[in-house]
């Protein structure tokens, strides 16, 4: 229905056009004698069956061929308007039904772009021509009833090659009472093109895999899970020993999908990935040999008790926070940053639980300098923007395109957007300084101090009434309204971390997930919706439900990670986990961040870093900010954009998300030829030196390069390669140099195994 | 150790081989060349004159006792006055200053009723007056100062109480060992910013197994000083750390560091008095164990006095600023958090209020006639107080009047020209609700008519005797003020001429220009005053031209330059 309406032959069309609405209002006045076709159910139904609201046709922002209704049907009153009243109701004819371009055009009697959308005996052209044969009648007063809810079935399913196919079934109920099979009139819509869906409700699996399918009638949804296992003759499960929770949830999957895990990661490997995930940064070769040489059967938990009780972890960690809570220069100055970030590290350090280290950031408010949670606030200045952040970081939720209309693939409504968006209307800045470096240049650029207040009063417009939006909770109805004398921050705050909240812990333990597996059970980390559904649901709950049982206990869901079975897998797949890369049956072999490359880097040239304007020695993962870009670049030097190379984050989105580690040529430029490489393979007293001016053999040297880069020691073949090559060169110091250039630039040590 | 990346920035890397002849970064090494040229160009033609004090060994006097502390600058030979923001007896031992002028002895005699705080002083010479350097006055015993104890494990051992001063020019911070004895309270304080100084201190305390136990930086009431108490859990060996909070490193970046018992006092209560007449304080903050109120003198003429607070019978001061001006004091009577139960005030009057615990309120009720305007100027931050101030004005409905603007950066404060007699309602709130022992306010309220404000942005001149100067003043006129104003100069020696003395209607600026007699001697020197008036009678309207753009240059990590300096200009002779 989006092509321009065609002109008719008929002369005497104005004419009929009165006629045509005349009719409909007498009709409309006098519903006794009507056939009852309810607007919001039936024809809302049709319209969205028929996919006439979606995006992509007339529920455009600018419609399609001058024909513009709500998107997803969010605006029934306003739909039933432009369908009945628009163009002087000229799109139905009321005398002569079949004549009317809302039924013309679907059926591609008349040109239309979006092609034929159903046929003439289909109960969407009964139905759609039934109403406009009544007369256009608008829904009585209370009726139709509200719909309820919708029950599908299966919600789950696994099907196993050659099985291919699965029927839905659709049973709406209805506020008096009444249930009706709709599977012919819900939506279906695949996540991916692993499935399709007839129009009655018949799926069908392309390939193997996981699928979800959003099914929708009305303003209900349901999300169904489909898996497709892929039939594997001979298949033979190898049973393995399952230390924890995680185990039993990731394996029981992997059973069920015929895949087989791979083995346990060697010591070796597991001694440089703890100390990656950990510390961000790999062990010293002491350490990686004194752990490989450890007999105990318990030595891996014991290692990573260790290491969550170092400095290093609150640096590594709090740095991760620093990302998503916006902790950078430009809106915070060198000194907020500071403070904030030493703020985080001590929270993390001091074993601070999340919940309330949630609640002191939603809270916050005073001095940017005195009280360091105030900066959460600092950085986003409208409310919009805080209600979406605080969102996305402590709930997991991304509510953005609920800012414009109903979210289209999650329950969130443009009145819990506004309403959420209202609870962040009353924060204000008192400016006590700003000093801008870049003085007339950039207007969101403070410098200096300000105190976070909240006004007294204040809240956010909903744009569709142009009336204050009442402040509340997400999906808490009513009784989630904060009231004028309530302080809402805090009230915020409580309901967040609350153990009750069905988001926050759930989003949580998905982050420390993601930061240890490479993956969210969620993925991304910060997009729940209905369809993006976990790849293990019940064991995202167990992890929830574990980290309010143990008072929102960082340290508690690392340890049950890291202590599985499924977190020690090696990443050397086999035949049936190959191709694997949602469901934890090998390691995910990932490159390393920016800021470990390079404290890597500097641990094996055993050189300390001396970025411009901190203390030397400062490792890249202490580092309080992130330097912003200027026109100058000023202040930025090679580490600096080293870091930029391996995708730091400027810190501007709250989201995991804007962390690249993809490689890039540059960073292949970086490490062959780079100055940073090159200064610290060259430099008379790094590594090289204390090794050189030792008793140790050449192999003893190589075996040290090898611990202290990839944390194992060299094979038969590469030491005897890597002799020969110290033995042809021109001195030994150039030998090995080259040797520890080949290592640094290894996939061995740039990758995460 | 080496460090890898100091280099890099300078575009001169080491590189291996023949990638580092290739890439060796000869445009950036010839740009800093240029640089360096521009700067010795720009730096060499200027003779600095006038003495210059850069700093002062030890950087403090003690009350009561004889001082020696040698000036260190430029052109401080031949010193022959030395003047103080308070009263003390100084004299130049010439036998110590050095030919070069680059350091001049001075012995300072501190009545021993002095109160701990800073003072400021200047020096004159036969070349002119210098700027003015800030100093303390500390009761605490001093020890001399220390280098290379720049790391944790080149930390310098003192014994406490003691202060001692220190610079963290040419490393990020400084470190301090202490003996602290389990159970015993020590307070640490860093005090910089309030002596001018650039650094931004962050105090941190380690154990002995480098394990961080305590924390601060802009310490409540202090703006970005750092202070803190601390008992420990065990006796043992600790560290303290001095260091600036955004790792900046600077010969200006001086401070003194104070250990001792010293309690956590912010403010006087009542936060001020009349001048030359006396008032009658307690003190507010935390650790206040040991501190008795005091009967305090105001002196005549000034807006703002220092008083040092202390535990009876015990050395290691902290100290406060007391307002001083000509309204009558009151004090906020709770409670006061419903407009029903507002503390009753008369206007003009200054109110000293404070919010005890969270979400506290003060509520004030007062009578004015229709067409009255007031104004109502809050003061915190400039007193010590870590409050920032929400105010709302009620007519006698209830219903709001006015809010006061609190998203700028000045203390808080707003004028209402009021539509209807009656008794109206001023309610005060802290920003963010916060309370507690340290926050306390003064609200002066007075009738207001527009005017004026003047500044310049200078605070020392020199010039020779004979000759002339320029200063130039600058008017901020309030909205409906643009009457001509006129400027007289105080202070002159007799027989100098001024010029130029008028801003016109609607003119934001003059220009002065003061010929000086040709009597005068090098080495006399005056302070001098820039008064503006407009109208006569009931419409006159006065103020003095403030130097705050020079001093909040000269000290610029201090929101509010010393009030002992404010109003004032240093005119200095120079020889010929």
């Amino acid at each position: 229905m989006n092509s321009p309406d065609q002109p008719s032959a008929d002369a005497g069309r104005p004419l009929r056009s009165i006629l045509r609405i005349l009719v409909a209002l007498f009709v409309a006045a006098n519903p006794a004698g009507a056939e009852t076709i309810h607007f919001k159910r039936d024809i809302m139904a049709v319209m969205a069956k028929a996919g006439c609201n979606t995006g992509s046709c007339h529920g455009n922002a600018t419609g399609k061929g001058g024909f513009k209704i709500s998107l997803f049907g969010d605006d029934p009153e306003n739909d039933f308007n432009i369908l009945t009243r628009d163009q002087f109701g000229r799109r139905a004819d009321v005398i002569e039904p079949d004549r009317s371009l809302l039924l013309l055009k679907p059926t591609n009697q008349v040109a239309h772009e979006g092609g034929k959308r159903f046929d003439r005996d289909s109960w969407e052209y009964r139905t759609l021509r039934a109403w406009i044969a009544g007369g256009m009648k608008p829904d009585a007063e209370g009726s139709p009833a509200g719909l309820l809810k919708i029950d599908v079935s299966p919600l789950r399913q696994t099907l196993v090659e050659p099985e291919r196919r699965t029927q839905l079934e659709v049973v709406a109920t209805f506020a008096d009472g009444e249930t009706r099979d709709v599977t012919s009139m819900a939506v279906y819509q695949p996540t991916s093109q692993l499935a399709s869906v007839s129009h009655d409700g018949l799926v069908e699996a392309k390939g193997t895999g996981e699928v979800t399918i959003m099914t929708t009638y009305l303003d209900k949804q349901v999300p169904v899970r489909l898996i497709v296992v892929p039939d594997r003759p001979g298949f033979e499960w190898r049973p393995v020993r399952k230390v924890n929770y995680v185990d039993r949830r990731i394996f029981s999957k992997l059973h069920t999908l015929r895949i087989n895990a791979s083995d346990l990661c060697s010591d070796e490997v597991f001694v440089r990935r703890a100390h990656l995930d950990l510390l961000g940064v790999v062990p010293t070769p002491d350490e990686a040999r004194a752990f490989v040489a450890d007999k105990a059967a318990d030595k891996r938990a014991k290692l990573v008790d260790e290491l969550l009780e170092r400095p290093e972890f609150a640096d590594y960690w709090a740095m991760k926070w620093s990302d998503v809570l916006r902790n950078e220069e430009h809106a915070l100055d060198k000194k907020g940053v500071r403070v904030f970030h030493d703020w985080i590290r001590r929270g993390i350090r001091e074993h601070k639980p999340l919940d309330e280290f949630a609640r002191q950031l939603i809270a916050a408010r005073g001095s940017t300098y005195r009280n360091a949670p105030a900066n959460y606030y600092r950085a986003m200045r409208d409310p919009i923007m805080r209600a979406e952040t605080t969102a996305q970081v402590f709930l997991g939720a991304r509510l953005q395109c609920a800012k414009c209309h109903n979210h289209p693939f999650d329950r969130w409504t443009q009145d819990d957007y506004y309403g959420w968006a209202s609870l962040f209307a009353r924060v204000d800045y008192k400016v006590v300084q700003n000093n801008r470096l870049l003085v007339g240049t950039d207007k969101h650029e403070w410098n200096g101090e300000q105190i976070v207040f909240l006004k007294r009063k204040g809240s956010v417009t909903d744009p569709r009434t142009g009336r204050p939006a009442k402040p509340r909770f997400l999906k808490s109805g009513e009784t989630g309204i904060v009231g004028d004398d309530e302080d809402p921050l805090i009230a915020l705050s409580e309901w967040v971390a609350s153990p009750d909240n069905p988001f926050f812990a759930r989003a949580q333990v998905n982050r420390i997930w993601y930061h240890l597996m490479g993956r969210g059970l969620v993925d991304p980390v910060d997009d729940f919706r209905s369809t993006n559904l976990p790849t293990h649901p019940e064991l995202l709950e167990a992890l929830r439900a574990d980290l309010v049982e143990h008072d929102f206990d960082l340290r508690r869901i690392i340890r049950v990670i890291m202590n599985s079975r499924a977190y020690q897998l090696s990443s050397e797949v086999n035949e049936t986990n190959r191709d694997d890369e949602i469901n934890y049956s090998h390691n995910v072999v990932r490159r390393i961040h920016a800021e470990p490359v390079l404290d890597s880097l500097s641990r094996v040239a055993a050189l300390s870093l001396q970025f411009k304007d901190y203390p030397a020695g400062l490792r890249a993962a202490q580092l309080p900010g992130v330097m912003p870009k200027s026109k100058s670049n000023r202040g930025r030097t090679e580490l600096n954009l080293f870091l930029d190379v391996f995708g730091k984050t400027a810190r501007l989105v709250p989201s995991e998300c804007d962390r690249s580690n993809e490689g890039t040529m540059s960073q292949a430029i970086q490490m062959i030829s780079g100055p940073t490489i090159n200064e610290m393979i060259a430099d008379k007293d790094n590594r090289l030196k204390s090794l050189l001016d030792s008793a140790m053999t050449d192999a003893e040297i190589v075996g040290e390069l090898y611990w202290s880069s990839i944390a194992r020691a060299p094979t038969e073949e590469e030491e005897a390669s890597h002799l020969s090559h110290v033995g042809n060169s021109a001195s030994r110091r150039e030998g090995f140099e080259d040797v520890l250039w080949s290592l640094m630039n290894s996939k061995e040590f740039l990758f995460r195994f | 150790m080496k460090w890898i990346g100091s280099n890099a920035s300078a575009g001169l890397p080491t590189l291996p081989r023949e990638r580092a002849k290739r890439c060796a970064g000869v445009p950036a090494f010839k740009s800093v060349a240029r640089l360096t040229c521009a700067l010795w160009l720009a730096t060499g033609g200027i003779a600095l004159s006038a003495p210059v004090i850069k700093s002062l060994e030890p950087g403090t006097v003690a009350p009561g006792a004889v001082t020696e502390v040698v000036a260190r600058g430029s052109d401080l030979k031949g010193i022959v006055n030395v003047w103080c923001s308070f009263p003390v007896e100084v004299a130049v031992d010439s036998s110590k200053s050095a030919e070069d002028g680059k350091s001049a002895s001075l012995r300072f005699t501190v009545p021993a009723e002095t109160e701990v705080g800073v003072a400021a002083i200047r020096v004159v010479g036969s070349n002119g007056v210098s700027r003015p350097f800030l100093l303390m006055i500390d009761d605490l015993p001093g020890a001399t100062a220390v280098k290379g104890n720049d790391a944790f494990d080149k930390a310098a051992s003192l014994d406490w109480p003691i202060a001692i001063d220190g610079v963290c020019d040419d490393s990020y911070s400084d470190f301090y060992r202490f003996k602290l004895r389990r159970g015993r309270r020590v307070t640490f304080e860093c005090v910089a910013q309030r002596m001018g100084s650039t650094l931004d201190p962050l105090l941190r305390l380690y154990d002995e197994e480098r394990r961080q136990v305590a924390q601060s930086e802009d310490a409540a009431g202090l703006v970005e000083d750092a202070r803190f108490s601390f008992i420990p859990q065990a006796s043992g060996s600790y560290t303290l750390e001095v260091g600036d909070a955004i790792y900046r490193k600077s010969a200006a970046n001086r401070y003194r560091l104070r250990a001792g018992d010293i309690p956590l006092a912010t403010l006087p209560f009542p936060l001020g008095g009349e001048p030359g007449g006396e008032v009658e304080v307690r003190f507010l903050g935390e650790e206040m164990e040991g501190v008795k109120g005091r009967t305090i003198s105001l002196a005549p003429d000034r807006s703002r006095q220092r008083v040092g607070v202390s535990r009876e019978g015990e050395k290691g001061a902290a100290f406060v600023t007391l307002a001083s001006d000509a309204l009558p004091d009151l004090v906020e009577s709770e409670p006061n958090d419903d407009p029903g139960q507002a503390t009753r005030i008369s206007v003009p009057s200054a109110i000293n209020g404070r919010f005890e615990r969270p979400n506290d309120r003060d509520c004030y009720a007062f009578e004015v006639k229709k067409g009255d305007t007031l104004a109502f100027v809050g003061q915190t931050r400039s007193l010590g107080s870590p409050s920032a101030l929400f105010l709302q004005l009620y007519d006698p409905k209830g219903a709001l009047l006015e809010e006061a603007d609190v998203t700028k950066s000045n203390e808080a404060g707003l004028t209402n020209r009021f539509a209807t007699d009656g008794v109206h309602t001023l309610r005060i709130e802290e920003l963010t609700r916060a309370g507690g022992p340290a926050h306390g306010y003064r609200m002066e309220i007075e009738p207001w008519r527009p005017g004026f404000g003047l500044s310049t942005s200078v605070d020392t001149i020199n010039a020779k005797a004979g000759g002339s100067l320029e200063l130039r003043i600058e008017a901020r006129r309030d909205k409906g003020f643009n009457a001509p104003i006129t400027l007289a100069v105080e202070g002159l020696w007799d027989g100098a001429t001024v010029e130029g003395n008028e801003i016109g209607k609607d003119n934001k600026e003059a220009t002065l220009k003061i010929e000086l007699p040709k009597e005068i001697t090098p080495g006399d020197w005056r302070q001098i005053k820039v008064v503006g008036q407009s109208g006569t009678g009931d419409t006159a309207f006065k103020a003095a031209a403030s130097p705050e753009p020079a001093l909040r240059k000269l000290f610029p990590g201090m929101p509010f330059p010393p009030t002992d300096l404010d109003g004032w200009i240093a005119v200095g002779i120079k020889a010929e």
